[in-house]
């Protein structure tokens, strides 16, 4: 054998071994593909049905609801009666009568969709229409839709359904798995009512301040319940594609920013927990906060005012920075950094949210000296809106924090309850003294010379904070003079606390002032109002009934007759019902309602035989 | 021992000559299962066209006459007749596919121009180009062999001629077959011994322009990031494929049983062309797939091996091309179906609906079977490790 003989042979076997090992590998695949989890979700989605979710009181927030494609099948259409029904067809499914005869006449393809995801009654005229002989190779297809009964109402919460059945957004795609693989149906903890209450005053947030977006939450401070989780700009999730991708944004989860000032609470929650300062430590505030490093570099932290003589609760009540910064001085960075931490700054919360952010709390190793009092003003430090609100149930909870919570309860398809959510302690994070103490700070805050004025009730005790966060300007890295986060952070009421309630107004615009105490404590009043009305939290001035929901009657006890005849006046007729047995004795009734008169008379002695008389009104 | 015919024997295989049973058998039983599968898998979709459930499948069998016609044909030609007439097939196939850029002739289907009306039917000139390229091929680079060791320089003007037909199909945006057949073509030259050099040079200017391709077609480009994101765009291309993987993955290793599918209603658009292997293996399982692409191995290798032995250049270019057609066809729409590359309007061998594709088949499948009736097969590589210098009935 020559050597282009062994050349030839390699040739072609170099072409085999290609072929042979790319059927191997297709083949591998293939055997990949069969062994990999079956995946019921994945199976059956295409036409299986998704669960419903609804608010705590179960009304319903997604359901679903079969949709109609109406197409065409151009060679079984006739050309003599096409062209005559193209304006009945137009009629039914708004597609133009020159569209359609367009694409029939021209159109690229045999096969064309006239409309996509139409409702059933377009569905039925077309079938109808066809049963009566008309319509010949027009094809309705059904597909699975879902409906968003209360339209814009928690869309970012709910979230979306793409094409194909699969969850994109929200509780759709996070709880994919639950809603579409096992058909289970979620409780949501939001309660409708309270969600679009805050929801129309986020969207007038919105419109007056000229903001980028509103962050807004309400949450059951003793339990972490989410009961409202507002993002705007919002979209109608029964149109999703409608609205702008940026509409889809799940601000309070997703978005992390520096908080600003309501950070202070928990700065000052840790320096008293850890013991840096009690009530009576007091710090001077000259309108600024200075140090000097050991290397001789001087810092100073601005304050807004000249606060003087200043404890825990005045740095609180007046959002002194120098105040603040000086306290933060008080304990170890480590410390600091833990019990911060502890508060859940740095991790994320666990709610249930696609993509939710951590934030970004740096460790203390990578701290500057300016670092510690400049997080202890809540910058330097990302949070997101739900971890501020996470947070805030370790002051209201008695320095216990709890997990925050958007499920209350999963029911399987046949109803039965799969898994209720209780209430999920995380850790203790500082003391139940610490906690009240820093609440009654900022009850303080909300006093007639307190930056949270404006966030009263005035039968209602409210502790509040407020904050007006610096942003970085993403041009520069440096701190933007325009670009501001207000917020407001509010728990009530002071004395037992109920409800948590957060503020974020990201870039106000427009309006007189950009002012954490100015533009979201109002607003926040408000949502405490809308709150409390919705949810019966007894009020001070004007207090609700706690109404347990079901009216508890007296047992009913017969009224005897013995040997003396006891007065009846005023005893309702069913009592005295059960007399009519009596063998021994004769009792004659006469009209309905209550005794008014009686023979014999009371006290008198009744023997067998003895005839009572009873006359009701 | 095509060799030790008799007289009576060679004389009766003039007229359809006798080839490898088992190649034929193998034929034949794919193009059963193919259209069993194709009435499965379509039936739902032919039902919510208001056809009956047989409605693709009568159509495929209705097919399968002009094909058995083509490969009847193929089968019996006399190949160095076939050789004789190389220039005027080729010329007819590019001919061919100018076609579809007549207004009023050709048709434009799901934003391609790739088809031509014949008013009963359509008909697609790019898949009669892929075997009509091969037999230019086989021709051109048997006749060049002797001097394509002297200079690589021989081997540019038949290759701008298969560029040439690679570009037309290209044009009727369908790149799937313009790949398909480009890398045929570069089988067929790697086997005929073409320099090494000829294909560094081919690398160095292919990369680019494969490069640009991409980039400048939306469309492509989608399908492509479709592929690597399916969840992306679950409307779009990337819906064909999660419906894909969802009927591959639910069939398991045995199989929904055969007409049990239920993926194949709705949820995998053109279930019935490009992705039929989806839904048989939603059927049959992962035991179907092996069943399967087995049939189309055992035929790839009495192919391969016929070309393997051919002692004729022109015949073995022939074999060793159109055999790897047919595998690289059916090895990249059954990829495709696993989302293994990317995908592409490419029909699968004997199952797909569509009577170009069919007919395209039964050409390739004919000329191999002729080649294994020929006697020079048996004969294998000549004394000296070349094949003789003429083209010569042994």
């Amino acid at each position: 054998m020559g050597p282009t003989v062994n050349q030839r042979k390699l040739r072609y076997w170099t072409v085999f071994a290609v072929l042979g090992l790319s059927a191997l590998l297709v083949v591998a695949r293939y055997g990949y593909l069969a062994a990999s989890p079956a995946q019921p979700k994945a199976a059956e989605s295409a036409d299986a049905e998704r669960g419903t979710i609804a608010d705590r009181n179960g009304r319903v927030l997604a359901m679903d609801s079969p949709l109609y494609n109406v197409a065409v099948w151009r060679p079984e259409t006739k050309r003599a009666a096409f062209p005559g029904e193209a304006a009945r067809l137009a009629a039914i499914t708004g597609v133009s009568e020159s569209e359609i005869m367009d694409r029939w006449s021209k159109g690229a393809s045999d096969f064309f969709y006239l409309t996509k995801r139409a409702l059933p009654q377009v569905a039925r005229s077309v079938q109808e229409a066809k049963e009566g002989g008309a319509f010949e190779g027009v094809v309705v297809e059904k597909v699975p839709g879902r409906l968003y009964p209360e339209k814009r109402l928690a869309s970012h919460l709910v979230g979306f359904v793409g094409d194909g059945n699969s969850g994109l957004a929200g509780m759709e795609k996070r709880g994919e798995d639950e809603l579409l693989g096992e058909g289970r149906s979620l409780t949501l903890t939001i309660d409708a009512d309270v969600q679009f209450s805050l929801e129309a005053i986020a969207r007038k947030a919105m419109a007056s301040t000229g903001a980028e977006a509103v962050m807004l939450l309400a949450a059951d401070a003793k339990t972490g319940e989410i009961l409202s989780y507002v993002a705007m700009p919002d979209f109608d999730p029964n149109d999703y594609s409608a609205s702008p991708e940026e509409a889809w944004y799940d601000w309070p989860s997703v978005y992390h920013y520096e908080p600003g000032s309501v950070f202070k609470v928990f700065t000052m929650a840790s320096v008293l927990d850890l013991g840096g300062a009690d009530a009576n430590t007091t710090f001077t505030c000259d309108g600024a906060y200075h140090k000097v490093t050991p290397s001789g570099e001087k810092i100073t932290i601005k304050c807004l005012e000249v606060h003087g003589t200043v404890n825990i609760e005045k740095i609180l009540e007046f959002s002194c920075n120098a105040g603040a910064a000086y306290a933060s001085d008080r304990v170890e960075s480590v410390d600091f950094y833990d019990r911060l931490r502890g508060f859940g700054f740095g991790s994320r919360t666990g709610i249930v949210v696609p993509g939710e952010t951590p934030g970004l709390l740096r460790s203390p190793e990578t701290w500057s000296l300016r670092s510690k009092p400049t997080i202890g003003m809540g910058q330097e430090i990302f949070v997101s809106a739900i971890q501020m609100t996470a947070a805030a149930t370790a002051i209201a909870n008695g320095g216990v924090l709890m997990k925050p919570q958007v499920v209350k309860r999963a029911l399987e398809r046949d109803g039965k309850v799969a898994y209720a959510n209780e209430p999920q302690p995380v850790r203790r994070v500082v003391s139940a003294e610490t906690a009240s103490a820093i609440l009654a700070a900022m009850e303080a805050a909300s006093s007639e010379a307190g930056t949270g004025k404006r966030a009263k009730i005035a039968d209602v005790r409210m502790a509040v904070k407020t904050g007006t966060a610096q942003m970085i300007d993403p041009a520069t890295q440096r701190y933007s003079e325009k670009d501001y986060i207000a917020s407001t952070l509010a728990i009530f009421p002071a004395d037992d606390p109920r409800v948590i309630v957060y503020l974020a107004i990201v870039k106000p615009s427009l309006g007189p002032s950009y002012y954490g105490g100015r533009i979201a404590a109002p607003l926040v009043k408000e949502v405490a109002e809308a709150v409390l009305n919705v949810t019966g939290i007894p009020r001070g001035a004007n207090p609700t009934i706690a109404h347990p929901g079901a009216v508890t009657l007296p047992a009913i006890v017969p009224v005897a007759i013995g040997d003396t005849m006891p007065n009846l006046t005023g005893v309702p007729k069913r009592l005295l019902m059960p007399l009519l047995a009596r063998k021994d004795i004769k009792v004659r009734m006469s009209g309905e309602g209550y005794v008014v008169s009686q023979s014999p008379a009371p006290g008198a002695a009744v023997s067998v035989g003895t005839e009572v008389v009873l006359e009701f009104r | 021992m095509t060799a030790m015919r008799t007289g009576f024997e060679a004389e009766r295989a003039s007229a359809a000559k006798r080839g490898d049973r088992g190649f034929l058998a193998a034929i034949l039983l794919l193009a059963g299962v193919g259209v069993a599968a194709l009435w499965s898998a379509s039936s739902e979709y032919a039902l919510s066209l208001g056809r009956s459930s047989g409605y693709f499948a009568l159509r495929q069998a209705i097919f399968l006459l002009p094909a058995a016609l083509a490969f009847w044909a193929c089968a019996a030609v006399d190949l160095d007749a076939l050789r004789a007439r190389t220039g005027a097939a080729t010329l007819i196939a590019l001919g061919l596919m100018l076609l579809p850029f007549i207004p009023g002739l050709g048709e434009n289907r799901n934003g391609a121009t790739r088809w031509i009306d014949l008013r009963f039917t359509t008909f697609q000139p790019s898949e009669l180009w892929k075997p009509a390229m091969v037999l230019y091929l086989a021709h051109i680079l048997d006749k060049k062999r002797a001097r394509m060791a002297e200079s690589a320089g021989v081997l540019i003007p038949p290759f701008l001629l298969v560029a040439l037909g690679c570009l037309l199909v290209y044009a009727q945006n369908d790149f799937s077959t313009a790949a398909i057949a480009g890398l045929t073509a570069i089988a067929v030259f790697w086997v005929a011994l073409s320099p090494v050099s000829f294909f560094l040079g081919l690398g160095a200017a292919a990369t680019p322009l494969a490069a640009l391709s991409v980039l400048t077609s939306d469309f492509r480009l989608k399908r492509i990031l479709a592929f690597f994101f399916p969840a992306y765009e679950p409307h779009g291309q990337g819906y064909q494929i999660l419906g894909s993987l969802k009927a591959i993955r639910s069939g398991g290793f045995f199989g929904k049983g055969f007409g049990l599918g239920s993926l194949k209603r709705g949820s995998i658009p053109e279930v019935q062309s490009d992705f039929i292997f989806a839904a048989w293996t939603e059927e049959t399982g992962f035991i179907g797939v092996v069943a399967v692409l087995s049939a189309f191995a055992f035929l790839a290798w009495r192919a391969f091996r016929v070309a393997l032995a051919e002692s004729d250049g022109y015949r073995s270019y022939l074999g060793m091309g159109m055999a790897f057609l047919l595998c690289l066809e059916t090895l990249v729409n059954v990829a495709v179906a696993a989302g293994a590359v990317p995908a592409t309007g490419m029909a699968l061998p004997f199952f797909s609906a569509g009577g170009s594709s069919l007919i395209s088949t039964a050409i390739s499948c004919g000329l191999l079977y002729n080649l294994s009736a020929s006697p020079s097969a048996a004969v294998g590589l000549g004394p000296a490790g070349e094949f003789p210098r003429e083209a010569s009935d042994v």
